[in-house]
């Protein structure tokens, strides 16, 4: 049984998918699975609000939430990033 | 290694000296960096997003941890006395909620707000880049 969290796999948002290139190497794909493995609710809940976003005219508040959302995404993928480069966490390695 | 020695005789005559076949050392052996390393690396692309710092100014600003952001900046003032000022940027939830010292805190709003996400957006693209290699779009390492 893989260690690896299906769920979100299973049902990442569209938007996505033009984030992280499915087609890359494995050592790509390795920070694809240390990036994404991380992603709690809170983040695919951004990325659906971004997606609605899109849709029509929001409003500041709105905006605002996403911008700060999407800062903590590029956060998270700054600090994924950074363990990699230590070598502190295995690319396959699951998130606690 | 016999064997080895008599094919290469066949190959290329005289094996008294076999020393060209050792690999050379590399002079510039490449090792892990620390986070501290890494963060200090971060904070040189950093303290530059915010223009110009001032002369004796010392400024630093890197991203922590996957939600937390720290300026830090220091310099003399007229009679000598260090001045030192840090700042926490503190991501929670839709909001950014700004620490300084002496327990002030209050949540980032308007032109500030504003600034600080840019700040950190141009962060992480150019930190992916020059720090990682990594393109910040796909997270991919760059050839």
């Amino acid at each position: 049984m893989s260690e690896q969290p299906q769920q979100f796999q299973d049902h990442r948002p569209r938007q996505e998918a033009t984030v992280f290139d499915d087609s890359a190497s494995e050592v790509q794909l390795d920070f694809h699975r240390n990036t994404v493995s991380n992603y709690n609710a809170e983040e695919i809940a951004a990325a659906h609000l971004a997606a609605e976003l899109a849709t029509r005219s929001p409003s500041n508040a709105e905006l605002q939430t996403a911008r700060v959302y999407a800062a903590s995404v590029e956060l998270r993928n700054l600090q994924a990033a950074r363990r990699f480069a230590q070598g502190i966490e295995a690319p396959t390695q699951r998130a606690a | 290694m016999s064997l080895f020695k008599n094919a290469l005789t066949l190959l290329v005559g005289n094996t008294d000296d076999l020393s060209y076949l050792k690999m050379p050392k590399s002079k510039h052996r490449t090792r892990t960096l620390s986070e501290r390393e890494l963060i200090q690396r971060e904070s040189e692309i950093g303290r530059e997003l915010f223009g110009p710092i001032p002369k004796g100014h010392t400024r630093e600003f890197f991203c922590l941890d996957e939600l937390t952001c720290i300026w830090y900046e220091s310099y003399k003032d007229k009679s000598g006395k260090e001045i030192t000022a840090t700042t926490r940027y503190e991501i929670q939830g839709d909001k950014v909620l700004k620490a300084q010292e002496g327990a002030r805190y209050s949540y980032l709003e308007g032109q500030e707000l504003d600034n600080l996400l840019r700040a950190i957006s141009i962060y992480y693209e150019r930190v992916m880049r020059g720090v990682y290699s990594r393109d910040p779009d796909t997270g991919t390492i760059r050839a």
